[in-house]
């Protein structure tokens, strides 16, 4: 599977694990291990998360507000924790792209320029 | 969920963690095996992608937010339980820490009360102490009473000034004759301190003159004692002195003003004695004042000032070096104890520090044998954070239980020392325990825990990596350098300890050994006044005065006997100027001596050697020449050489007399006035040569002295029953000797003498265990080395001499660093100390010495020990 794959994999930077769970969680109820698998794909295998340091992030964000969960049956019938996205966290979704997206884009920025590659 | 709710649902929260987490792994397993991977593969490789799955459900506690209150209770119920199994190391730490905190607690219970306490009247800190004193100097004085009403109408900075002054006085009805201490205070003196009567009313300002109808406001414990607390104790008559009194008002039960606490009030304003008339009295007035709104103390002080040069130049002759200053009557009260209690304090506190190096070391010990626990406590999830913490609780725990335990120790302590002071401190009925006490006890065990706890967390940190390849018993040579290094400092602190207490007995010595310029034994002093039925007469007082001490010279076993007005080192001072020409008033800057006025067996009472001319005999009575007798400062400072006998000197009051003879000095104030320059000459009157009005002066009470043949106590019955008179109303009251009275001069010193000699000797004990403790601890270390050395040939000797040489070589270097921190900290006694210097070479030589025994023997014990151990079994040992 994923370990097989050719092209390299890079940790995920501090603080943006809390980002992408976010916008996972966006998506609709999902439970842990969904999501793990979940970044991995999407990622396309890029993003290497230790499964296990995911967990601490969940409850982090259920602290703040920013995920309710649920116990209910998965789609295998066993029961699960269900994290959804709630407004609050919605808002900080949204705050948290836009920050990335400016970020990267600077950072994109401050590269090109070191190549001399901008007109 | 609230963080409260979380803490309470911690079992499920647990349950639903392990699920989630599990049905991952479950999950990740399940797809493994889909893929194709064998059963045993498939789990390894799950867990290997899951990570450590103890460490990410401490993370998950962690991000929770209730673990550090979880992980507290269950640190403290851990704690608790270590302890608990090893109960010796406990008990030692513990009782260690309660004597230090104990003794921390207790001083600063005497601090809180004396110096941080608020003064217990309304709004304390508009109180302000007045003072007439020196303009030159500020030397401060009482009050005359026609300054003290000028002060009164002039000023306009206070809402009230008041009147104090102490004269006690015999009390006839109701019920037994009674000598009762006694005030006269002005009208004002009552409000301006804020307090109401409980029952009747107070003073009016109407009262307060010559000729007004007598009346007396009483101290709640004397309402109880003679009128049974009853209302209409409003009203009844009170004989005071011979005088009737009229009982108008009732003083609350916790009013105090000076102490002893004084019983019953008169008005000063109808008291017709001469001497309140003159401005050039002073006789024992003191005054206290309430700051109007706004006003400043400096500001009162500064109009005080005004009024001091307005009344100087109006009446030059009394006034001109007088003036008048105030101070916030917190400061007037505590005086000058605050830097004596602080130096104690600060002792204290070494003691404490020796006593947290002390339990330090323990836990060093004890934290070796524990490094295999934490580095599996480590290994299996703990934080580094974590791990210190727990460490840290297990101090604290200690700590705030030998606080607590030190918290009774102290409360006892001051109760039992409290009960035997000296009363050179001020307000010592107001030393109790607080919320401020506990909070600072709460505080100084919370600090001590941490302080102590922090030596072997910090040295966990460096040691976990390799603790696991570790046996049960760690070795480590950081921790035997850190060890030395607590040892090394509690020696030194001990050194300081008994340094100071040293320099302390050299002085409480030296000052015994001066002296006074009489024969303090076999010499009792107390105090008599006279029958109510004589003393409205002069002629009658006179008269009294002299049957009176003619019956006690007469009884069996009395040597030698006189009356004086003031007693030497009794604390007490009354001075006059003199001046050599023959001006009626004092000139300008004439200096002033210290009056004495005894009767004729003066010398042969006290044993002061006559060295010229002769003393006052039965004809130096009213009407006869006056005469005084003055002594060699005064002889030398005014005559320079010359035989005074036979010239004149003018002394205020007096006008000019001759001087008759010329006596040995004698220390008035203190045993250590020494230099010559400091010096106040005296003058002695004789006291039946006394005017009418100045013998008015004495219906207040005389000293008694009386030198006895053998121990003065069996005849004491005697004496006062002599004293008693025909008709048994001349009570005796406040009855020393005169040895008594001079270790009472003594108080402060020997308090501190006393504080410092226990803070020492806790110190050098508590230094010597840790000494002990640390070689003990070396030598079991070291026990398969010794065998080794054993085996090969060593001989006891040369074990001995190994662990003897390293425990004193930390002796030295602690006498070393000691001897440098008491140069720097004895300077602090100074000026307690007498006739030796802060760095006294004998004494520092001495205290190391004393030092050095201890701790040598402390060293040997388990040094013989260890050498006497058979070699085979130390071989064998672990």
């Amino acid at each position: 599977m994923a370990d097989f794959t050719d092209s390299p994999k890079s940790d995920i930077p501090q603080g943006t694990l809390d980002l992408l769970i976010l916008k996972v969680t966006a998506l609709g109820p999902i439970h842990g291990y969904a999501i793990a698998q979940r970044l991995q794909q999407i990622s396309r295998d890029v993003l290497q998360v230790q499964q296990g340091s995911l967990y601490p992030a969940l409850h982090r964000l259920e602290n703040k507000g920013y995920l309710t969960a649920e116990w209910k049956e998965s789609e295998t019938g066993r029961e699960a924790k269900f994290y959804r996205l709630t407004a609050k966290g919605q808002t900080q979704l949204e705050a948290e792209a836009a920050n990335w997206a400016r970020l990267t884009k600077a950072v994109g920025l401050v590269l090109k320029l070191s190549e001399g590659g901008v007109s | 969920m609230s963080w409260l709710q979380r803490l309470f649902a911690k079992k499920r929260l647990e349950t639903q963690l392990q699920k989630e987490l599990q049905s991952h792994v479950e999950r990740q397993i399940a797809d493994y095996l889909r893929s194709g991977m064998s059963e045993a593969d498939a789990r390894r490789k799950a867990a290997v992608a899951f990570g450590g799955m103890e460490q990410i459900k401490e993370e998950c506690r962690d991000a929770r937010g209730t673990l550090w209150l979880e992980s507290t209770v269950q640190d403290i119920r851990y704690a608790a339980r270590t302890l608990r199994k090893s109960p010796g190391f406990a008990i030692a730490a513990i009782c260690t820490l309660a004597l230090g905190i104990g003794a921390n607690t207790a001083i600063f219970t005497v601090i809180n009360g004396v110096i941080l306490r608020a003064l217990p009247y309304h709004d304390p800190s508009r109180l302000v102490k007045v003072d007439e004193c020196l303009r030159k100097s500020g030397e401060p004085f009482a009050f005359s009473y026609p300054d003290f009403l000028d002060c009164q109408r002039q000023n306009s900075a206070f809402t009230g000034i008041g009147a104090l002054r102490q004269r006690d006085a015999n009390m006839t009805a109701p019920g037994e004759p009674e000598y009762v201490l006694t005030s006269e205070v002005s009208a004002s003196f009552f409000p301006a301190l804020g307090i109401r009567p409980v029952a009747g009313r107070m003073f009016r300002a109407e009262e307060d003159h010559a000729g007004a109808a007598p009346v007396v406001m009483i101290a709640y414990s004397l309402w109880q004692q003679r009128f049974g607390g009853r209302v209409d104790a409003i009203g009844k008559r009170l004989v005071l002195q011979g005088k009737g009194y009229t009982v108008i008002g009732v003083l609350p039960a916790h009013f105090r003003f000076s102490s002893p606490p004084r019983q019953i009030f008169t008005l000063i304003g109808q008291d017709e004695d001469m001497i309140l008339k003159t401005r050039d009295f002073h006789p024992g007035i003191m005054a206290i004042a309430r700051l109007k709104p706004g006003v400043t103390w400096e500001q009162a002080d500064a109009e005080l000032k005004v009024i001091g040069q307005r009344l100087g130049s109006q009446y030059p002759d009394t006034n001109r070096e007088m003036t008048f200053r105030a101070e916030p009557l917190k400061q007037g009260v505590v005086g000058d104890v605050a830097p004596t209690l602080f130096l104690l304090a600060g002792a204290v506190g070494l003691v404490l520090l020796i006593a947290c190096a002390n339990v330090g070391n323990l836990f060093l010990t004890r934290s070796l044998s524990r490094t295999r626990e934490f580095s599996i406590r480590a290994a299996i999830g703990a934080g580094r954070s974590r791990l210190l913490r727990q460490l840290l609780t297990e101090s604290v725990l200690l700590s705030v239980t030998g606080g607590v335990a030190g918290l009774l120790l102290a409360v006892e302590a001051t109760h039992r020392a409290l009960n035997r002071l000296p009363d050179w401190l001020p307000r010592t009925d107001e030393i109790s325990l607080d919320g401020r006490v506990l909070l600072f006890t709460l505080a100084v065990s919370v600090l001590t825990g941490v302080l102590f706890g922090l030596a072997p967390a910090l040295r966990q940190r460096l040691s976990l990596a390799t603790g696991l390849g570790q046996g049960a018993r760690g070795t480590g040579r950081g921790i035997l350098r850190l060890q030395s290094i607590f040892v090394v400092a509690e020696l030194a602190l001990a050194l300081v300890l008994l340094t100071g207490a040293g320099l302390m007995l050299r002085t409480i010595a030296s000052l015994w050994s001066v002296n006074p310029g009489f024969d303090a034994q076999h010499l009792l002093v107390m105090s008599i006044g006279l029958s109510p039925k004589t003393i409205r007469n002069p002629a009658l007082m006179r008269a009294n005065w002299r049957q009176t001490l003619e019956r006690v010279q007469e009884t069996p076993g009395v040597q030698a006997a006189a009356l004086d007005s003031l007693v030497p080192l009794s604390g007490d001072n009354d001075a006059i100027h003199y001046w050599t020409s023959a001006a009626a008033t004092p000139p300008k800057d004439s200096p002033l001596a210290i009056v004495y006025t005894p009767t004729s067996d003066y010398l042969k009472t006290m044993k002061v050697p006559l060295l010229s001319g002769r003393f006052f005999t039965d004809q130096d009575r009213l009407g006869s020449e006056p005469v005084i007798v003055v002594d060699q400062v005064l002889a030398d400072r005014i005559f320079r050489g010359q035989d005074p006998v036979g010239r004149t000197l003018s002394v205020q009051w007096i006008g000019v007399t001759h001087i008759v003879g010329v006596i040995g000095t004698v220390k008035h104030l203190s045993l250590d006035e020494d230099a010559d320059s400091e010096r106040v000459p005296a003058i002695y009157f004789p006291f039946f040569q006394f005017s009418d009005d100045f013998m008015r002066t004495s219906d207040s009470g005389m000293a008694l002295l009386v030198r006895t043949s053998g121990s003065p106590a069996p005849i004491l019955r005697a004496i006062k029953s002599s004293v008693l008179g025909p008709d048994r109303d001349q009570p005796v009251h406040d009855v020393m000797t005169m040895e008594q009275m001079i270790a009472d001069s003594l108080a402060r010193r020997r308090w501190v003498l006393m504080l410092l000699a226990i803070f020492a000797g806790v110190a050098l004990i508590l230094a010597s265990i840790g000494i002990y403790g640390v070689i003990s601890y070396w030598s079991t270390e070291r026990i398969q080395e010794v065998g080794i050395r054993m085996a090969l040939g060593a001989q006891r000797a040369e074990v001995l001499r190994l662990f003897m040489t390293q425990g004193l070589r930390m002796v030295l270097f602690g006498i070393g660093f000691g001897t440098v921190a008491g140069f720097a900290l004895t300077r602090l006694l100074k000026s307690l100390l007498y006739r030796v210097s802060p760095a006294d070479p004998l004494t520092l030589a001495a205290v190391a010495l004393v030092l050095a025994s201890v701790a040598t023997g402390a060293i040997y014990l388990p040094a013989r020990r260890a050498a006497q151990i058979d070699p085979m079994q130390a071989l064998r040992w672990d």
